[in-house]
């Protein structure tokens, strides 16, 4: 007769089952046949727990790096080997997964960031000269596309563009003294948009839109001509190709990390849209400072442009869509103030014919 | 010794053996814990994930008494990620540098995309054979270890051969192309020193295909032909704005034609697929026994059907959540029309949309297990039988060494 746990012993070499018994001995769970011979004697030290409890108590048994296996068929044998085998629950291959999980979460985590923080960016930058210019105009088209679909009501979607003679007149009278003088081989093509969004933005490719909502809230055409020469330098430095190119290398990289496991290129896009809402404090920086000598070498008096910051602070306004380069500044106050430290010089920037005609490009 | 073996272990022990689905329980308790891990290692965590969860399912599948088991390991997976990485990259940076440098040229371009994506294709068949080798290289039964042998470029040469077969026949060679590639996976499938072999052939299951393509594709196709007015209309949209026309309506017959395809296509589409499996399964002999296959198309579609229901129910209730969420922030981020909003309130509507996102995610991925994977993987396995099982006794350890780690297993290609 069979002594201690029956059970269904497989050796590893062939696929036959062994009827036999268990028994816990001095250092080993030993395992006996029928006529009570010893089959195998299994270390406990080496013993791990494969599968189960299942629900009628049976447990699978296995030896490190073996494989044969131990199927013990009766329900209280798991407290009884709890006791002994100190390895039971630990993985086949003697592996702790956790700190390597750990470690690479670790590392992940940081080259994600660096990527993101410091690495695209920079290659961002430096990417931008690759484009060809038609390739360059054929991207804003497409960007400015997608933030007129975004911003502009149906009823105005058709044509989303404000135009009229005099007004397209004023406008370049505006503009052709600013852009004229940025190093760049066409000057910007400049657009008034017909949405009520209090905003402009520079696009690749030379673009810039004036959306409705902005060219109301301007309350003198130096306001407007500062918004612009900062808008134009942008272009000049290179933001907003650059900004592009960024953020489809971060959108890339996080779909890749992720994996499509849990929709990861959706994350990817979304975190990407979070993470580069703006060109960043230098960038405006820079352009604020470019926009000052454009400014001053076409006889417009900065001023009004410090005024337009700190009004703009007064109302507060949070606009809610990405690259929108006036909700990415905290600091209207401090550039307000960088503004005002420029020397008082030049004049209105339109006569005030010229202005009116401007302000009603929408009808 | 050896007239203490007992031939034929239990008395249940038939000649004919049944495939039996245990049904272990605390799968979604696995897969909450596996989601949340995922999220919060970047990733990282899902290699050990998907370990768990074949370790799960294959221990669920039960013949003669004994279970499967899924020997892989997480850090094999991920070994074999970060392998795949260092070829995947430099190839996706090359060709992003020589699509830049040779802008302008639509010639160079379109060979371009065209070299790339082949070989995109040719690496997808490359690690759809090498998953299935590892998968098999960890796949265990009474102690004893499958696997797969055979060529991974003479696979991959198949495939490339019946996939350009597949497309000059409009699709009509499809049930030669699957059923060739399977027949070779099989036929280099090893239990032991055990070969399994399998002769089939596509004209078997061409009729079940040609409805499901003639259900699913024939309206489509028609309902294009029926709109290419609609498609010059929206050519023009790209035109100046004054040319651009004000509305486009596609053609009534569409919608009926879509509704054929989306009502009757994909039920024959699935039809044909578990007609495919029971072929195949059928067919598949190891020595002197083989597997039989009994599996329904009927029940597998209204699995299908009950899940796309579900889903859609489930899309319904979080969209009316969100739409109230939406009122209810909207409400609290601008209590005074004209007045700042309060700073934390901006940040209520990302936070908003975060959570919103891992519900949608985490829901659909459950029920995915819920209502389609388990169920079709519990009716083809209790729907399998073996006939004279005793051959088994025959079966010993190959010798063969096995493979190191999962370079083509490490990233997600259906099934489990």
């Amino acid at each position: 007769m069979m002594q201690g746990w029956p059970a269904r012993y497989h050796d590893g070499r062939t696929a036959k089952s062994q009827e036999v018994a268990a028994q816990l001995g001095a250092d080993g769970l030993i395992v006996t046949d029928a006529a009570d011979a010893q089959v195998v004697s299994w270390p406990f030290g080496e013993i791990r727990l494969i599968d189960g409890p299942n629900d009628d108590g049976t447990i699978k048994l296995g030896r490190v790096d073996a494989p044969g296996r131990l199927t013990l068929r009766q329900a209280d044998t798991l407290d009884a080997l709890e006791m002994h085998c100190s390895g039971l629950h630990r993985s086949m291959d003697g592996h702790q997964p956790w700190r390597a999980i750990l470690l690479w979460s670790g590392i992940a985590i940081a080259a994600i960031a660096f990527l993101i923080v410091i690495a695209i960016p920079f290659a961002a930058r430096h990417a931008a000269q690759w484009l060809s210019p038609a390739r360059e105009v054929q991207l804003g088209d497409q960007v400015a596309d997608a933030i007129i679909f975004i911003t502009v009501t149906s009823e105005h979607r058709q044509h989303p563009d404000c135009s009229t003679v005099q007004g397209d007149a004023a406008l370049k009278h505006l503009t052709s003294p600013l852009m004229a003088q940025l190093a760049l081989p066409e000057p910007p093509r400049i657009r008034i948009v017909n949405s009520a969004m209090l905003n402009a933005l520079s696009l690749p490719g030379g673009q810039i839109l004036v959306f409705k909502g902005l060219l109301d809230f301007v309350e003198s055409p130096s306001e407007l001509a500062g918004i612009l020469a900062h808008e134009g330098a942008h272009i000049e430095l290179g933001h907003p190709t650059a900004l592009v190119i960024q953020r489809s290398a971060t959108a890339f990289l996080i779909g890749l990390l992720l994996g499509d496991v849990f929709g990861g290129s959706a994350v990817g896009a979304a975190g990407a849209a979070i993470l580069d809402a703006h060109f960043g404090q230098d960038a405006e920086r820079a352009a604020d400072a470019r926009a000052l000598i454009l400014l001053q070498k076409a006889g417009i008096d900065p001023h009004p442009f410090a005024a337009f910051f700190e009004r703009l602070d007064a109302k507060g306004q949070q606009s809610a869509i990405p690259l929108d380069f006036l909700s990415s500044h905290p600091l209207n106050a401090e550039r307000a103030q960088h503004i005002e430290a420029a020397p008082h010089q030049g004049g209105q920037a339109l006569d005030p014919q010229g202005w009116q005609a401007l302000k009603t490009i929408c009808g | 010794m050896q007239g203490n073996l007992i031939e034929g272990a239990s008395p249940r022990l038939s000649d004919n053996q049944p495939v039996v689905y245990a049904g272990k329980p605390r799968l979604t308790q696995l897969l909450v814990k596996n989601f949340f891990l995922t999220i919060v290692t970047a990733g990282v965590y899902r290699f050990w994930a998907a370990t768990r969860v074949r370790r799960y399912f294959w221990s669920n599948i039960q013949l003669a008494d004994d279970t499967f088991e899924y020997t892989g390991t997480g850090n094999e997976l991920f070994i074999g990620f970060l392998i795949a990485m260092a070829v995947l990259v430099p190839l996706f940076i090359a060709y992003v540098i020589v699509e830049r440098l040779t802008l302008g040229n639509p010639w160079i371009a379109g060979a371009l995309q065209s070299i790339y994506f082949l070989t995109l294709i040719m690496l997808f068949q490359i690690a759809a054979f090498r998953s299935r080798r590892y998968r098999l290289s960890r796949t265990m039964w009474r102690g004893i270890y499958a696997a797969q042998t055979g060529s991974t470029w003479t696979y991959l040469g198949l495939s490339l051969f019946y996939g350009f077969l597949t497309v000059v026949t409009l699709g009509l060679a499809s049930p030669w192309a699957s059923v060739a590639l399977e027949r070779y996976k099989l036929n280099h499938t090893w239990f032991g020193d055990h070969p399994l072999a399998i002769e089939a052939s596509g004209r078997h299951v061409f009729l079940p295909w040609l409805l499901a393509l003639l259900l699913f594709a024939l309206p489509i196709i028609v309902a294009l032909g029926a709109n290419v007015g609609v498609f010059s209309q929206i050519a023009q949209m790209q035109g100046p704005p004054a040319t651009r026309p004000l509305l486009i309506l596609p053609h009534p017959v569409a919608l009926w034609l879509l509704l054929v395809t989306v009502f009757a296509g994909v039920p024959a589409l699935v039809a044909y697929q578990v007609v495919w499996f029971r072929y195949l399964a059928s067919h598949i002999r190891l020595g002197t026994s083989r597997l039989r296959s009994t599996a329904s198309s009927m029940r597998i579609m209204r699995i299908t059907i009950l899940f796309g229901l579900a889903v859609i129910a489930f899309f319904v209730i979080v969209m009316a959540i969100t739409a109230t969420l939406v009122a209810a922030i909207a409400a609290i981020s601008h209590p005074v029309p004209g007045q700042a909003p309060i700073p934390a309130a901006t940040l209520l509507p990302i936070l908003g949309f975060a959570v919103l996102y891992v519900v949608l995610l985490l829901g659909i991925h459950l029920m995915s297990y819920w209502w389609l994977r388990v169920p079709i993987l519990q009716h083809l396995a209790t729907t399998m039988e073996i006939e004279n099982f005793s051959v088994v006794q025959e079966i010993t350890q190959s010798t063969q060494p096995r493979q190191k780690y999962g370079i083509g297993d490490s990233f997600e290609l259906g099934a489990f």
